[in-house]
């Protein structure tokens, strides 16, 4: 996991170069139809919905985002894996593509879609109420330690990307990854919303989620599961800092192509995608977020999939939730 | 509210941008099948352009708006354009059908106004203290919200008490199918993975009161030019709306002040303060009979608790940057983007901000009373349509509408199906408004209870440990104590009596 | 069509009865009091009491009530009479759902106005000009002003 994560940094320091193999200069000639397999109002739905307005001033036609949610994310994935591979339909594919096969929601894996590029990266965290009596991730985890079972956590559904970053941090520091106890929540704000109410102990979404209330005082971060600390919270220390295990987990977020897309088009997306990333607008939009720009294309990210899948199966594996 | 915070309000920008918002918002409510959601989701790309000030106006004034003309198709055509209207559809239908439908419209309309602008007053004189009571709701206070919500619709319903009760259970079976909390196991999916995330409500309400009326006029014997009916002018509905208003004060206070506080709840929303608010005005009324089959006073007070509901909806959004809903989520993201985080200290560092918020919710209001009425005296034309002609527009238009909300043809089958569910219970006095509150309501109900039971490991005693959740809950056992007894003397009285009591056909 | 309480009621409860069975079949897992089958138990066990409870007052009425309802609406007649329009209106549903992939929205939408129209009893004239116009509106409104993104079917080569 942690190679996993310092491949993330190379590659995102190593601005990706297009593949030059073609020209790249498919452009659409109608609308085309951008799958979004979570909520309105989410980060998934927040970047897919700029990148899309972005391409559609690149390429003239519109690009209409539609939430395909349901399923635990496998509707909208479907929904982009098994569209006519011809260009007008792309989709914002996400972490969930290499964990829901391992859980058994679904047969389709990152091979039935055709990465373009890398849209966000977003690495997971640990929150605590302000007036919490943990100071420390050690100190979550010694009680934790000491009385498995009494604490609960939340932050998305059963088997979730949250709940891996919990159970694995768990299970990677030797503990049981049932020692805080899982809560399905509907998503990251209901579950923040429980943290606050007093209805759960934990929370570990993302730390962009979060950082409002953090930077409001509401909330303590005790970690950031990630290598580097995040520019707009340098207070909170890294899980890779902290930890004997150095775990971190983060989810990302991709713009893809069914499977099968023909080699023009993905690139000439690509080629469109990599020169968005670079513009100011994409670098104010991420800023506004607390999010860094990364910036990653087809065949890096095809690569890093790969290598997220096979950790994330043998996370899953390890804390007994694969099928 | 500051000055610059008026003078913000009151540019020829923003108010330009409030104006185009709210017509915006009339057209897209209107439209059956398209929600507020998706009307504010397609604004985004509009707000990356704007200042901050005239973009969250565009978010609130097409919201306000949205919800209110949500009662235009459900009065005219009963196609409640949102949840939120389908508590009173059956009441604005009955009597648009008798004739009065501009009139109707008209309180719809200005009680929508006076239930924003009570939201907004309250919003902005308690908005932190609101927030912090809010942001103390966990799955057990919800769970008992959404408990009373239902129980609610069993106080307001129209039919029997056993009937009133099947069309409910109904409902809470469909909002069952789908993937569960717990086990993540699918329910009653036949393998089709579009059903994993259940039945979604907007399809469920096409069918069940839009597919419903169509196949009902369809039937052989339906009286085919009864919609062309005589408008009112339009002096006389004005005059008819405003003293009926006048009549209604306290229903209408005690509605939008309800509203409010239950749209500020994160667990709750637009929806479940129309129907708490329809219920109690129903308990407080002098003519209880008449709700359901056309009371303007039930109109009064869910339209105006729909849109104080929406206003309350920005509270804990704007306090601690939890979105009650998607609407304000996407209003969070976009305030992120003009670099203000929403937070308690955003009273402190942005007030100028906060002050033009509330003050451009205020003139949307207003302003919507303008867009609005004209687009009643548009939209009244259609009565005037043959059903010929205006029923297969009707069918196309909610086919395509279910059709766009999950962007597959699941949606068209589950508008038939439940087409012809409604279109029998409807037949036999099987009221539906219980059920699409159970369609609604029903997965709200378990979530919170399966997840406040694996907080708890099965202890149900931690349903009243928390102070506000053991008084919300006796509250709801009380309810309930009332309803059995009710249920009781029906059911004795019911043997000396049945014949007097003619069905509903 | 209105059908007699009783068999109404009857109709619930086997409704009641088949949810309730199926629901029986869901895995529990270890360690929770309440599994995915309570939800739909309870819906089940409420549909089979409340069809019992509007079976029994139907008898009860029924008695109450019996020389002259025996005779007065004869519901045998009624039975079924008049559903041959709202027949066919759910075939046209049921048409445009599968059609609506493969041939399109446009084609889809104008066989299914058209049929509609005739249905209600329109003029075979007005039902194509109908049919055309609504689905010029509706492609407007919900394709090019709200985004809604129609399938194009064969027409795709013509979309825009």
């Amino acid at each position: 996991m942690r190679s996993l994560v310092s491949l993330v940094a190379a590659a995102v320091a190593l601005a990706a170069t297009p593949a030059l193999a073609q020209d790249c200069d498919w452009t659409p000639e109608r609308a085309v139809t951008y799958v979004v397999p979570w909520g309105a109002g989410g980060g998934t739905d927040a970047n897919s919905r700029m990148l899309a307005s972005l391409l559609e001033k690149k390429f003239g036609v519109p690009f209409n985002v539609v939430n395909r949610t349901g399923g635990n994310g496998v509707t909208g994935h479907s929904a982009i894996a098994h569209a006519a591979p011809d260009g007008y339909t792309v989709g914002a594919v996400t972490v969930e593509i290499n964990t829901m096969h391992h859980v058994g929601l679904t047969d389709m894996t990152r091979e039935d879609i055709t990465p373009i590029a890398l849209v966000d990266i977003v690495p997971a965290s640990v929150l605590v109420k302000a007036d919490s009596e943990y100071e420390t991730l050690e100190d979550l985890l010694a009680a934790a330690k000491a009385n498995p079972g009494s604490l609960t956590a939340s932050g998305t559904s059963q088997g979730g990307i949250w709940h891996l970053a919990l159970a694995g941090l768990l299970n990677a520091e030797g503990m049981d990854p049932a020692a805080i106890r899982w809560i399905p929540s509907k998503g990251a704000a209901p579950a923040m919303q429980e943290l606050m109410a007093g209805g759960v102990d934990v929370a570990t979404p993302a730390l962009s989620e979060g950082k409002a209330l953090v930077e409001q005082g509401e909330l303590k971060a005790l970690a950031y599961m990630h290598t580097d600390r995040m520019k707009a919270l340098p207070d909170v220390p890294t899980t890779a800092e902290v930890l004997d295990s150095g775990w971190t987990l983060a989810a990302w977020i991709t713009i893809s192509g069914p499977g099968g897309l023909p080699d023009d088009i993905t690139c000439s997306y690509e080629k469109a995608v990599l020169e968005i990333v670079d513009t100011p607008e994409w670098a104010e939009f991420k800023a506004s977020r607390g999010a860094d720009v990364v910036k990653m294309g087809s065949d890096e990210l095809a690569a890093y999939m790969e290598k997220s899948d096979a950790a994330l199966g043998s996370t899953i594996q390890a804390i007994g939730l694969a099928k | 509210m500051p000055t610059d915070a008026l003078a913000a309000v009151f540019t020829a920008d923003n108010l330009t941008v409030i104006v185009i918002a709210t017509l915006y918002g009339t057209f897209v409510g209107a439209m059956p099948g398209l929600t507020a959601t998706m009307a504010v989701a397609l604004l985004v790309p509009f707000t990356y352009f704007m200042d901050p000030v005239p973009a969250i106006s565009a978010i609130t004034a097409t919201t306000t708006t949205a919800i209110f003309a949500g009662d235009i198709a459900g009065a005219l055509l009963r196609m409640p354009g949102t949840p939120a209207s389908a508590a009173y559809v059956d009441d604005s239908f009955r009597l648009s059908q008798e004739g009065s439908a501009r009139k109707i419209l008209f309180v719809s309309l200005l009680t929508a106004a006076i239930g924003g602008i009570v939201g907004v007053a309250i919003l902005a004189l308690a908005a932190p203290q609101l927030a912090r009571f809010a942001i103390g709701f966990s799955s057990f206070e919800n769970f008992w919200l959404a408990t009373l919500g239902i129980t609610c619709a069993i106080l307001a319903g129209s039919g029997t008490v056993a009937k009133n009760f099947a069309s409910l259970f109904l409902g809470l079976f469909v909002a069952s199918i789908g993937i569960d909390v717990a086990v993540g196991h699918p329910r009653f999916t036949f393998g089709n993975v579009e059903l994993y995330d259940g039945v979604s409500f907007i399809p469920a309400m096409i069918g069940l009161f839009a597919m419903s009326e169509v196949l009902r006029n369809a039937r052989a014997g339906a009286n085919v030019e009864r919609l062309t009916l005589s408008l009112e002018s339009v002096a006389a509905a004005l005059s008819g709306a405003v003293g009926a208003i006048g009549r209604l004060k306290r229903v209408i206070a005690q509605s939008s002040i309800l509203g409010t506080l239950i749209g500020a709840l994160p667990g709750a929303g637009a929806d479940i303060a129309a129907w708490i608010a329809y219920a109690l005005a129903k308990r407080g009324s002098k003519t209880p009979e008449r709700f359901g089959k056309g009371s303007i006073e039930g109109i009064a007070a869910g339209g105006s608790a729909n849109n104080a509901g929406v206003a309350g909806a920005w509270t804990p959004a704007l306090v601690f940057g939890i979105p009650g809903d998607s609407v304000t989520a996407i209003a969070i993201g976009v305030l992120f983007m003009k670099g203000l985080t929403p937070g308690p200290q955003i009273f402190t560092n942005d007030p100028t901000l906060v002050g033009a918020l509330f003050g451009s919710f205020f003139v949307a209001n207003i302003v919507m009373v303008f867009t609005g009425g004209l687009a009643i005296l548009a939209a009244t034309m259609i009565l005037k349509v043959p059903r010929t002609v205006l029923m297969p527009m009707v069918l196309l238009s909610s086919l395509v509408g279910a059709y766009a909300i999950t962007g597959s043809t699941l949606a068209i089958w589950i508008v038939l199906v439940l087409g012809i569910a409604g279109f029998f219970m409807e037949e036999n006095g099987i009221p539906m408004a219980p059920a699409i509150l159970g369609i609604v309501l029903g997965r709200v109900l378990e979530d919170n209870f399966m997840v406040s039971m694996m907080k708890s490991q099965g202890d149900l005693v931690a349903f009243f440990e928390r102070p506000v959740a053991a008084v919300l809950g006796a509250l709801t056992l009380f309810l309930w104590a009332l309803l059995l007894i009710r249920a009781g003397l029906q059911l004795t009285r019911g043997r000396t009596s049945a014949h007097l009591t003619p069905e509903e056909t | 069509m209105q059908i007699d309480d009783r068999l109404l009621g009857l109709l619930l409860v086997a409704f009641g009865v088949a949810v309730f069975l199926v629901a029986q079949t869901f895995p529990m897992m270890a360690g929770l009091a309440y599994g995915p089958d309570f939800f739909p138990s309870i819906a089940a066990v409420g549909m089979i009491v409340c069809g019992a409870l509007i079976a029994v007052s139907g008898v009860v009425r029924a008695r109450a009530v019996t020389p002259p309802a025996a005779a007065a609406p004869p519901p045998a007649a009624r039975f079924g009479a008049g559903l041959a329009r709202p027949a066919i209106l759910c075939l046209v549903v049921i048409a445009f759902a599968v059609l609506l992939g493969p041939l399109g929205f446009h084609i889809a939408a104008l066989l299914a106005v058209g049929a509609a129209a005739l249905t209600f009893g329109a003029h075979p004239l007005t039902a194509a000009t109908l049919a055309v116009v609504a689905s010029i509106a509706v492609h407007a409104v919900f394709y090019s002003l709200l985004r809604v993104p129609l399938p194009w079917g064969v027409l795709t080569p013509y979309a825009w």
